[in-house]
């Protein structure tokens, strides 16, 4: 079997709190976590507030650092502070298209700017490379000219996975993605990722307290609670047959959500 | 009986591109004592229809309606003086985000005995029934320390808490009718239960009729008796949910239907979802005619035309080719 796409051990983070008769305190939001993300396979973290599912996508997308452990993309090391190898691996999709995309700057502009920072390409091949990948999220190439504010919010969602994808990663990190959307926004978003992970074969990880969409779209799901990793299952595996008393109330809950037809 | 009837609801907004009908002879009961949901997308109008029945309009509205009568009695010949005292002692409303709506250098407590209704007694005596009733609230809606959570301020308190507070406001001057704008919005769906288990308990026990207004169908129709949909401003289908969900009429609410991943029958998974093409559209190219017309799989050439809002067994639908055999002569706006 070959190695997976992105292996990551005892994966674990703890914040400075302060002094305390002069010594340090910390917090340990994230305790040691262990899993592997394989190509094309999309894997689902789910928990409550404050259960470090943010904390963790955020590690792994390199908005912040790590206290301890490794992570492995294709069987090589990342190093904790290696941006720029990082971001084009690994790309992330904001929770809020309104406040993720910058006013001042047309689309054009926003999307050219990761390809300014971490490729060497002309401005010629940028605006063609910008146009393609328009067109594939389902814009048109005229909105290059376009500020973030002249589009509505599905449109500005297109934009950020289109920002997401431009430069080739391999895994995306969707922390929320789809939380703050309309039903009907979601799910041609929805489609979309489902639709490009077909045709790029892209890995995702979905960050989520939603657990109807994430049955639809993952293959595995880590369920979070406290920072510590109680149930990691294949997703039918999970909901037909919930093992963890934790995971057993998620479902509880969100069944109470979901109408009987 | 009806609590509230509003008829023909217009309200025009002035904007710098001319005047927009922003809601559009929008029809709408509630029943004493039910739950009614109020669904749409973001920017169909739900909130500017929230805020008309209160009477905290916009400094650029045109309000015009057929009718607009709560429990009995005219709203839209009040004056401002009489529309104030109902507020908050007839009617009452949840805001959309709790947190925010919440003054944030007063202390929870403070702002909770100001809600709370004028007491009777000796004059020294009245500050601490206030509180008492305060307090008696607090527990109602669920917060078992009160102490704690009254010395608060609100930036200190977690969004479920935060809104148990203001539905404890709300509700403290026993209102007739609640209309609580998204009430669980950007909120854990442990906390969404117990907000909706709150709303659903007063309903019963004090027969408050709530107007529940969200964007996810899925939530209400576990929770409401009847449903109103709406879609850029206009009504598109209303009736009691059961029947709604079960046989809808309208192509929109069967498109939202379909929106949803369903894991009854065997849909495969990571297929992809029915979903209508584009957009909503924005306030100032609204489409003539039904607005859903553009994007609509049914949609034909007598779209162009506004269809009227039929009634059928209870049943109300706007649409020129609706998925029944009825066909209408009864209508509400003749």
């Amino acid at each position: 079997m070959t190695a997976p796409l992105l292996r990551v051990t005892d994966l674990h983070k703890r914040y400075f709190e302060g002094y305390r008769w002069f010594k340090r305190q910390y917090k340990q939001a994230l305790k040691p976590v262990s899993f592997c993300l394989n190509e094309g396979e999309t894997l689902a973290i789910v928990g409550e507030a404050g259960s470090g599912k943010s904390t963790l996508a955020r590690i792994l997308v390199g908005a912040a650092s790590r206290t301890g452990g490794s992570i492995c993309f294709e069987g090589e090391s990342l190093a904790n502070k290696d941006v720029k190898q990082r971001c084009k691996m690994i790309r992330m999709i904001f929770q809020d298209p309104n406040t993720s995309l910058n006013p001042r700057l047309t689309i054009g502009e926003l999307l050219e700017e990761p390809l300014r920072f971490t490729t060497g390409m002309s401005s010629k091949e940028r605006k063609t490379l910008v146009s393609e990948t328009l067109v594939k999220v389902g814009l048109l190439p005229e909105h290059f000219e376009f500020y973030p504010h002249m589009i509505s919010e599905g449109q500005k969602q297109r934009v950020a996975v289109a920002r997401a994808i431009i430069l080739n990663p391999k895994v995306i990190i969707a922390d929320e993605a789809l939380t703050a959307l309309d039903l009907s926004v979601r799910s041609q978003i929805l489609n979309l990722l489902v639709q490009l992970q077909k045709e790029m074969g892209l890995s995702y990880i979905f960050v989520s307290h939603n657990l109807n969409v994430i049955r639809h779209v993952s293959d595995n799901i880590i369920v979070l609670h406290k920072g510590v990793i109680v149930e990691q299952a294949a997703t039918e595996t999970l909901f037909n047959d919930p093992q963890h008393e934790y995971t057993k109330r998620l479902i509880r809950e969100q069944s109470m959500f979901t109408h009987k037809r | 009986m009806q609590l509230l009837d509003i008829r023909n609801l217009t309200i025009e907004l002035d904007t710098p591109q001319g005047k927009v009908k922003a809601l559009d002879r929008v029809s709408l009961t509630i029943q004493d004592g039910e739950i009614h949901g109020l669904v749409g997308e973001s920017g169909s109008g739900r909130s500017l229809l929230a805020r008309a029945i209160l009477g905290i309009p916009g400094s650029n509205w045109t309000i015009k309606a057929d009718r607009m009568m709560l429990n009995g009695r005219n709203l839209l010949e009040m004056n401002s003086q009489e529309r104030r005292s109902i507020m908050g002692s007839e009617m009452a409303m949840i805001f959309q985000d709790p947190s925010s709506s919440l003054d944030p250098v007063i202390s929870v407590g403070s702002q909770l005995i100001e809600a709370m209704p004028a007491s009777t007694g000796f004059w020294w005596s009245r500050g601490k029934k206030r509180k008492r009733a305060a307090e008696k609230w607090l527990h109602k809606v669920g917060i078992k320390d009160h102490k704690k959570i009254m010395a608060s301020f609100p930036w200190e308190l977690s969004e479920g808490e935060c809104q148990k507070v203001m539905i404890a406001m709300a509700v403290a001057n026993s209102p007739k009718l609640l209309i609580a704008d998204e009430p669980t919005a950007s909120m854990e769906t442990s906390t969404q239960a117990q907000i909706f288990r709150l709303l659903s308990q007063l309903n019963q026990l004090h027969g408050v009729s709530i107007l529940l207004i969200s964007h996810e169908l899925e939530t209400v129709s576990q929770w409401c008796e009847r449903l109103t949909v709406l879609y850029a401003g206009q009504v598109m289908e209303a009736g009691p949910t059961q029947q709604l969900i079960a046989k809808p009429f309208h192509p929109y609410t069967k498109a939202l239907l379909g929106h949803i991943p369903d894991y009854t029958e065997t849909t495969q998974q990571k297929s992809i979802l029915p979903t209508l093409p584009g957009s909503a559209p924005a306030l100032q190219h609204l489409p003539i005619g039904c607005r859903l017309g553009p994007r609509c799989p049914e949609a034909k050439k007598t779209c162009v035309k506004q269809p009227i809002l039929c009634r059928k067994k209870g049943r109300h639908f706007a649409c020129h080719f609706p998925y029944t055999n009825e066909t209408c002569h009864d209508s509400t706006i003749a």
